[in-house]
């Protein structure tokens, strides 16, 4: 009988809507925005390495380049943020533990849990993800402008070779995120 | 039509087990890939910074090196949310497959409540 009562209460529970929705939908803009970033941030991080120590791969030389890229990620963001409808992107309770003993305990403040998932809260993440995007493109600039340096006695700006490859490495596991999750999206 | 909790239970554990398969496959391919490629990259940042160390023309700066370990951390953070959107995607793909399902196989009778 308490089997019945338990088949008829979840029969109740899911007939509240034709379809579940408990993540955003696939963004096609967001999907080929950071596909294109990726191109254009991969070209130049490969350009700046192999023009470090001559007066093109300084960063004032190509500080445009970097508000071009920071402005493409803006848009994004805003996108994203604008379908979140202010709530915050929140992460599952066990994983969430996982991260803050990982990270002893000095987890993101921006990276709440909380198990009242919905659209909203989602689209946050895909914001968050994105905005975790800009933030390796602020640590790649700070790299060419303040910490690398060339030339004979060290005071170019530059991104040596092996800071450029390590860096661009690392973009790519943020950027992979975004566009992982926007492929299983589409494919939902 | 009669309709037996059996034959409903059956149907939900094998949309639920094909349909969050799929999705569960994506997120156990995806996560140890990316965690592999942290462990490797954090090698490298110890590696170039030893270099640096014994020839400053080779690798690269512990300064260089510190920015990428922050960056590294900011990698792991994305692997984690997208890890957490991944399993939401798999868990509605299930709850849908469910629904599809039972409306499937048991619309007529089931028209008052689906």
């Amino acid at each position: 009988m308490k089997r019945y009562a338990l088949l008829f209460s979840i029969l109740m529970a899911l007939s509240g809507c034709g379809t579940v929705r408990l993540v955003s939908d696939y963004d096609e803009v967001i999907d080929k925005g950071i596909i294109e970033f990726a191109e254009q941030l991969g070209a130049h991080v490969k350009n700046m390495s192999e023009l470090g120590g001559k007066p093109e791969g300084t960063y004032d030389a190509t500080l445009k380049t970097y508000n071009g890229l920071d402005a493409k990620l803006d848009v994004l963001i805003d996108r994203a943020s604008a379908a979140s409808e202010g709530k915050a992107c929140k992460i599952e309770a066990k994983i969430h533990q996982k991260i803050a003993a990982a990270l002893k305990n000095q987890i993101p403040a921006e990276l709440p849990q909380g198990a009242d998932a919905t659209t909203a809260t989602s689209a946050a993440c895909n914001a968050r993800l994105l905005v975790l995007v800009k933030d390796q493109l602020q640590s790649i600039r700070e790299l060419h402008r303040d910490v690398d340096k060339c030339g004979p006695a060290r005071t170019i700006s530059c991104l040596r070779p092996a800071t450029a490859r390590d860096a661009m490495v690392i973009t790519h596991q943020s950027i992979n995120a975004v566009s992982i999750v926007e492929m299983a999206k589409k494919s939902k | 039509m009669t309709i037996s909790a059996d034959d409903i239970f059956d149907k939900i554990s094998d949309a639920a087990e094909g349909a969050f398969k799929d999705g569960w496959n994506a997120v156990s391919t995806y996560a140890p890939a990316e965690f592999r490629k942290m462990a490797v990259q954090l090698a490298s940042i110890v590696e170039n910074v030893g270099m640096y160390e014994v020839d400053p023309d080779k690798g690269y700066s512990p300064a260089t090196g510190k920015v990428l370990f922050r960056m590294q951390r900011t990698a792991c953070e994305s692997v984690l949310v997208a890890v957490t959107q991944l399993t939401l995607i798999a868990v509605q793909k299930a709850l849908n497959a469910i629904i599809k399902v039972l409306k499937d196989a048991f619309g007529a009778a089931l028209a008052g409540v689906l």
